[in-house]
């Protein structure tokens, strides 16, 4: 009887313990299925087809979990990735695009259930799993030789032809790469390192060449390259991250600063005055969100801005890299500086997006106009010089109204453009003072608010839909003047004539014979 | 021997005096952000903001001065280190001598630092939550009387509408960390911190969403804002939808409104 029991006992705790086990198997997929639809399903779709109610207004595209082509894997090219891998891609999000980080938000066993629900999306996950993790071995010490021999790995693996000749995903054939689904894919621009999806890691790096990226031109070169090659390379493309990052994400300075020249203000952006006098700042622009047409897709994000001033006139250099240069008669790559009309007392500005009730703002608008000479050698080097045309000066009270240009006797603003490798150079000067009152009047070591503008004509950038960043200041530095020199020296004088006279007082006082030092006397 | 001791001590009483002073503004301007830190929880240094700063050294320097004046022996010998007395010890001179050339330099700095111009960004105040409009006050959300099932399927819709239009910057999940989070000056809105749309009313997100930064008022920078005015493009019901469903992405409830006795 009693071995009966225990027989009986022992068959129902294994049924009890194996129930248990196996509903703690389909509790996974069954949480992550929760989770899923509740954070993931408005891009990813419901049954994980990429295709979310917000798939329109979305690039790069989601991922399509019923392909299962996964981009951020440790794993060879067209295999499964990792489950560590997506909790990496999960945990960390992916730069530059709607991927959040989801490290606030969820667990990691709570991310593993939703892998675990991402996994009954496609078969293949039953039928061959993961793939094998590529072996990675120990990184090389980064030095200026390795990014010699990187670069020419860089030539002879013919990245250039994507990636442009100088790094800024500009090269020959980037206007017809495409991806597996048909959509405009653009290749990476190595000079923005915050941009970089995987991570900017020399291991990142090495990482992405060597599994490369399913689904899209970026294939694997890991039977192409030797590990040191490979290696090697990933130390030159880290040794392109040469843009600084915005400020607005490094937090540094809001101020555009502009130095003073003597003589003229040089039209050559590669002049020393421009790479060297001026202060250079890299100013993050966003997408134009406003008002419709709005832009929910940008190609654009910074423009780089430096300024020079001399006696009468002021210029900026603003430089902005475009991957393609491309431009039709409608569309066209344009580059906008807005400054209040006027200067008002206070911090009160007209609205950052074409003034409104606070004010009317003053425009300077550049826009690209086709070169047919141009157009025949596949816009790698348009040139435009002078002003003319292209150089409009605008003024405008809020978005409602389209704005106007200025009449001709007000256009006052030339300069000069030039397109090379996958980046723009315009520079726009114009005098300090104008008669015009519909103009903003430059005053020396003055806050004056600047706002930019960008437009991408082969992102279909137009007139609303464009890129945007809000009010900066700028700031005209005059040198110091010698004689502050002067009163540092007076006050100095001055406090050494005090001291003297205070040490000699005390001196005199303190004698011993007057008895002030001698502490005994009074009976302290 | 114990009265020399005090004596020679007290020699130092100048010295003493400016040591303090460097210690407590060391304490206030390097130590405070630190025990702050630690304190509040946070990561990243908590800098003691200016004007705090000069109170504090205020006091610091009020207080030390007044234990110097308690008596005469005290003035005695707080003055007495820059007296070029032949029994003065080594130290002392020394002491001496530092402080008599530190004083002119210091002021020297001073003018220095006072005349030359800085390229500081202007501080720029900014109300965070500015006062409803009274036009707004009344509203009612029309979906709070339907049933639950409907309800569901409005803040079903209002979450997929709050994802296609206010996620490029608020984040899609509502904390204020969307693709373009950083790319503008003014931080968008964090809806999951308790301390946003957690503690206003349900209308006061009505007026935020139609009127957009432009309909700020002055006081609230609205030349900076970078929140659309979305009037032109969505009903008033799918703006209660898309409230609904923010607050649901964000999992925070909106206040509720006080009730009034009759």
């Amino acid at each position: 009887m009693n071995k009966m029991q225990n027989i009986l006992l022992g068959i129902i705790l294994f049924a009890i313990s194996f129930i248990l086990v196996s509903n703690l198997e389909a509790q996974d997929a069954s949480n992550g299925k929760v989770i899923f639809e509740k954070r993931c399903y408005y891009c990813h779709g419901l049954t994980g087809g990429g295709d979310g109610p917000v798939v329109p207004r979305l690039d790069p595209k989601p991922r399509n979990f019923q392909d299962a082509h996964f981009k951020f894997r440790t794993t060879p090219f067209n295999s499964l990735p990792t489950t560590d891998d997506l909790v990496r891609t999960i945990t960390k999000g992916v730069p530059g695009t709607a991927m959040p980080f989801f490290s606030s938000l969820l667990s990691e066993s709570e991310i593993r259930d939703v892998i675990a629900h991402i996994q009954t999306f496609n078969s293949r996950w039953q039928s061959e799993g993961p793939g094998k993790p590529i072996s990675i071995g120990q990184e090389p010490a980064m030095t200026p030789d390795t990014i010699n021999h990187g670069k020419e790995v860089f030539d002879k693996a013919k990245c250039f032809v994507c990636h442009g000749l100088e790094g800024r995903g500009n090269g020959p054939i980037t206007n017809t790469l495409k991806n597996e689904w048909g959509f405009q894919f653009r290749a990476r621009d190595f000079t923005k390192g915050w941009l970089f999806k995987r991570g900017n890691t020399v291991k990142d790096i090495f990482i992405t060449i060597t599994t490369g990226l399913n689904g899209t031109p970026m294939g694997s070169f890991a039977d192409l390259l030797s590990d040191e090659e490979r290696w090697h390379l990933a130390h030159f493309v880290k040794s392109l991250n040469r843009s600084q990052a915005p400020v607005t994400i490094v937090g540094g300075s809001i101020m555009v600063q502009s130095a003073l020249i003597e003589g003229d203000i040089p039209l050559d952006p590669n002049d020393d005055n421009w790479q060297n006098l001026a202060v250079s700042t890299e100013i993050a622009t966003g997408p134009q969100l406003m008002v419709q047409p709005r832009q929910w897709v940008p190609s654009l994000t910074s423009i780089t801005v430096r300024s020079l001033f001399n006696k009468n006139q002021i210029a900026f250099l603003l430089e902005w890299n475009d991957r393609t240069g491309v431009q039709d008669d409608v569309f066209k790559d344009a580059v906008a500086l807005q400054f209040p009309s006027k200067l008002k007392d206070g911090m009160k500005k007209p609205h950052f997006a074409m003034g409104g009730k606070g004010g009317s703002v003053n425009i300077w608008h550049w826009k690209s106009i086709v070169d047919e000479e141009a157009k025949k050698v596949g816009f790698q080097n348009v040139t435009e010089v002078g002003g003319g045309d292209n150089f409009v000066e605008m003024n405008a009270k809020g978005f409602k109204k389209r704005p106007t240009a200025q009449p001709d006797e007000s256009q006052m603003l030339t300069g000069y453009a030039a397109w090379k490798n996958g980046r723009w150079q315009v520079i726009m000067v114009r005098d300090l003072l104008t008669d015009d009152a519909k103009d903003i009047q430059f005053e020396k070591n003055k806050n004056i608010p600047i706002a930019f503008a960008s437009w991408d004509g082969a992102n279909n950038d137009l007139g609303g839909r464009h890129n945007v960043a809000p009010w900066y200041y700028l700031l005209l530095i005059t040198p110091e003047s010698n004689t502050k020199f002067i009163f540092i020296g007076l006050a100095v004088i001055i406090a050494i004539g005090a001291e003297l006279w205070f040490v000699a007082r005390i001196t005199r006082r303190l004698r011993p014979e007057k008895g002030f030092l001698n502490f005994e006397d009074k009976g302290y | 021997m114990k009265e020399e001791s005090t004596k020679t001590k007290n020699k130092y009483l100048m010295a003493w005096y400016f040591l303090t002073i460097i210690i407590f503004y060391g304490v206030f301007k390097f130590g405070f952000p630190v025990i702050w830190m630690k304190i509040m929880g946070r990561d990243t240094l908590l800098p003691t903001p200016s004007t705090l700063m000069a109170w504090y050294m205020i006091m610091v320097v009020v207080c030390i001065t007044v234990y110097i004046t308690t008596s005469d022996l005290k003035i005695k010998c707080f003055v007495s280190l820059l007296v070029n007395n032949k029994s003065n010890s080594v130290l002392q001179s020394i002491i001496r001598i530092v402080i008599l050339v530190i004083f002119p330099l210091w002021i020297g700095w001073m003018t220095f630092s006072s005349t030359s111009s800085s390229v500081a960004s202007p501080t720029e105040l900014r109300i965070q939550h500015p006062t409803l409009p009274q036009k707004f006050e009344s509203l009612v959300n029309p979906f709070r009387h339907e049933s639950e099932e409907k309800q569901l399927i409005a803040i079903e819709e209002g979450k997929i509408l709050f994802q296609q239009n206010c996620r490029p910057c608020h984040g899609s999940k509502a904390d204020g960390e969307g693709p373009w989070s950083n790319t503008f000056r003014l931080k968008p809105a964090n809806f999951r911190d308790p301390g946003t749309i957690g503690t206003i009313v349900e209308n006061y997100p009505v007026w935020r969403i139609q009127k957009g930064g432009p309909g700020l008022p002055d006081e609230a920078t609205p030349w900076d804002s970078t929140m659309p005015p979305w009037e032109p493009d969505f009903t008033e019901d799918q703006i209660w939808k898309i409230i609904m469903g923010e607050y649901v992405t964000a999992d925070v409830s909106p206040r509720e409104p006080e009730v009034l006795h009759e």
